[in-house]
């Protein structure tokens, strides 16, 4: 085949003509406005009690938890490892995303402090100061129910811990 | 390869045309909030000594210790059992049993031992680690035990000769505090 014309007729096909529209009419790729996907942190119905705190935000105190006794809140859970102890509970998280229902989104998480004397997962990923995909294609409109651990060693000195955990949700084209 | 690099290079463009039509993705953030209050422990736990009778419930912290028939004349020798007379007056029967306290999320490096006979007996004389405690009130076993460590302690019970035969039963409870 000659190449020259191979060429050309992709040339062509690249041109807004080929595409049957008049050639005077500027071809108008109107963007799609889409608002920010919103992120509701519910309490899930074998969990541990959460307050939510407005739209996005919520937060969730496990209350005493500890190496030998666990933890005897509604809705948590704890094990024994060697030398850490885990407590976990689950929690729902649903994402909507105004403007444009039928798209999906990319969910993510991460840890905004940086206390090494604990660690924190969702669904058995580790969490710090990177964020971390938790669901890669969530459709928007939809919820799920993830597990939160919180893993305390037997090193920590008694008393209060406290972490925020940070979602984000980026709609995919 | 001139061709194919011509050929390349339109393919290119309508790659790069078809970005453009791709938009960067619109975020929405969200944020929870999680707490919890560490709460430091210590677990005792009771367990059978490689000299002593076997402990019912061992490495628990609720055990119990049945020391069977026992009788001041004629007794056979029971492994783990050390029969004493006194005389013709009373008979002791002692056995080792480990105790040992595990330590979380604290400081302290070591524990004080407590035990208190649960019905003060007024016949016969329960000592462990050679402490009297037959009164039923709090008596120190251990003033300064170490953590993570399986520490024998003598259980005994002196029984008198002028006591009626019979089922000899109570509760020891003990307390480690950390120090």
């Amino acid at each position: 085949m000659n190449i020259k014309h191979t060429v050309w007729m992709l040339l062509l096909l690249a041109n807004r003509a080929a595409f049957g529209q008049a050639a005077g009419t500027p071809r108008t790729n109107t963007p799609v406005v889409s608002a920010a996907p919103t992120i509701t942190i519910l309490a899930a119905p074998t969990g541990a009690m959460l307050q939510s705190q407005g739209a996005n935000n919520a937060s969730m105190n496990l209350g005493p938890i500890s190496y030998f006794k666990g933890t005897s809140a509604a809705g948590e859970t704890s094990q024994k490892t060697p030398g850490a102890f885990v407590v976990s509970t689950r929690f729902e998280l649903k994402v909507d995303c105004p403007g444009s229902s039928s798209s999906r989104v990319n969910l993510t998480a991460s840890r905004l402090d940086a206390s090494a004397s604990y660690t924190i997962a969702i669904d058995g990923i580790a969490l710090g100061p990177v964020a971390q995909t938790l669901v890669p294609s969530m459709p928007c409109g939809s919820g799920g129910e993830h597990r939160l651990d919180v893993q305390v060693p037997v090193s920590t000195l008694a008393g209060p811990i406290g972490s925020t955990v940070a979602f984000t949700a980026t709609l995919r084209q | 390869m001139q061709n194919k690099l011509i050929f390349t290079t339109v393919l290119s463009l309508f790659a790069a045309s078809g970005l453009a039509f791709g938009q960067a993705g619109t975020v929405g953030s969200g944020s929870m909030g999680v707490t919890a209050t560490v709460v430091g422990t210590l677990n005792l736990t009771f367990i059978t000594d490689a000299a002593g009778l076997a402990v019912t419930g061992t490495g628990t912290a609720t055990a119990s210790l049945p020391f069977g028939n026992v009788q001041m004349f004629g007794a056979a020798a029971v492994t783990g059992l050390t029969q004493t007379l006194h005389g013709l007056t009373s008979f002791t029967i002692a056995t080792p049993v480990d105790i040992r306290a595990d330590v979380s999320n604290s400081t302290s490096i070591s524990y004080s031992l407590a035990a208190a006979l649960a019905t003060a007996d007024a016949i016969n004389t329960w000592t462990v680690g050679g402490v009297d405690i037959s009164s039923g009130a709090t008596t120190v076993i251990a003033g300064t035990a170490g953590y993570a460590a399986n520490t024998p302690y003598v259980f005994a019970i002196t029984i008198p000769a002028a006591e009626t035969a019979g089922l000899i039963t109570n509760t020891v409870n003990f307390t480690a505090t950390s120090n």
